[in-house]
């Protein structure tokens, strides 16, 4: 059992300081892969925080089998909040915009910010479930079966929408290429 | 311009390292556990509503099942007076 499967069966006893371990260790990479799926950096800080109440919930009610790896079952749950994010944000566009936001000046680089807005710009109009899987494929190098075992899809579907989503960025950028 | 697969992946690849190094604001892990314990009070809360309303139920339940036996039990009484009264009657 590894610290943090160990920090987990500290919590289930009841021990807060526990999953303060859990979120120091694990927070940074989740965030960066919320960031990456949903492209907004608040918007991932949400998710990602979202993610880490429901986990303590989970791991409260004894909902962690310990099947899979700690970090890999907390970066399930950032996921699937993150395509819920999409999912709502195609109903309720966002107009707010991160990336100009002075809380993050000192924090995270403005390159890296601008690179944000560009990825977003880029994969706006994907489907979410698209979006996510070429994010995690490309941008977090995850491969297939780790994809599949997230995402609770099969490797065959997690290739589908890997091709379908490089095809719909083909053909906008080709659309965006004809119009100018 | 034309796109090439070539250029998407280029493309990725690019954003994939301008990405790299983001991390959350300073304050996060605080904000997290501020949430966790939020959540922790609330659901304790949450939790005692709903026993409160299964009781609230519960109680509704058992005053009316009274009331059934009581009103049983009175119109018993009522027979069994008037038995009574019907007994006396036919001995005197």
């Amino acid at each position: 059992m590894g610290p943090l499967e160990n920090a987990a069966l500290r919590v289930q006893q009841g021990e807060l300081e526990a999953f303060k371990e859990i979120v120091q260790a694990t927070s940074a990479q989740l965030v960066r892969v919320a960031a990456r799926v949903i492209g907004d950096m608040a918007e991932a800080e949400d998710v990602v925080q979202e993610a880490y109440v429901s986990a303590y919930q989970a791991l409260i009610l004894g909902q962690f089998d310990g099947r899979s790896r700690l970090p890999t079952w907390l970066r399930r749950i950032v996921i699937n909040r993150a395509i819920d994010a999409l999912r709502s944000r195609r109903r309720r566009p966002r107009l707010d915009d991160s990336a100009l936001d002075a809380s993050w000046d000192g924090a995270v680089s403005i390159e890296s910010r601008l690179a944000l807005v560009e990825l977003n710009d880029w994969m706006n109009g994907l489907v979410p479930e698209q979006r996510a899987t070429l994010s995690l494929s490309v941008l977090e190098g995850l491969s297939n079966l780790e994809i599949a075992d997230a995402m609770g899809c099969t490797e065959g579907a997690v290739e589908q929408r890997l091709v379908r989503a490089r095809v719909a960025l083909r053909q906008r950028s080709q659309k965006n290429g004809s119009a100018t | 311009m034309d796109q090439q697969p070539s250029s998407i992946e280029a493309r990725l690849a690019r954003l994939s390292c301008a990405t790299e190094n983001i991390h959350p604001r300073p304050g996060f892990e605080e904000r997290v556990l501020l949430a966790v314990q939020q959540s922790a009070v609330i659901d304790w809360r949450a939790g005692v509503w709903r026993v409160g309303r299964y009781g609230l139920i519960l109680s509704v339940v058992a005053v009316a099942l009274a009331t059934v036996f009581a009103v049983q039990g009175a119109a018993r009484a009522d027979e069994m007076q008037a038995i009574a009264y019907g007994t006396v009657d036919s001995e005197w």
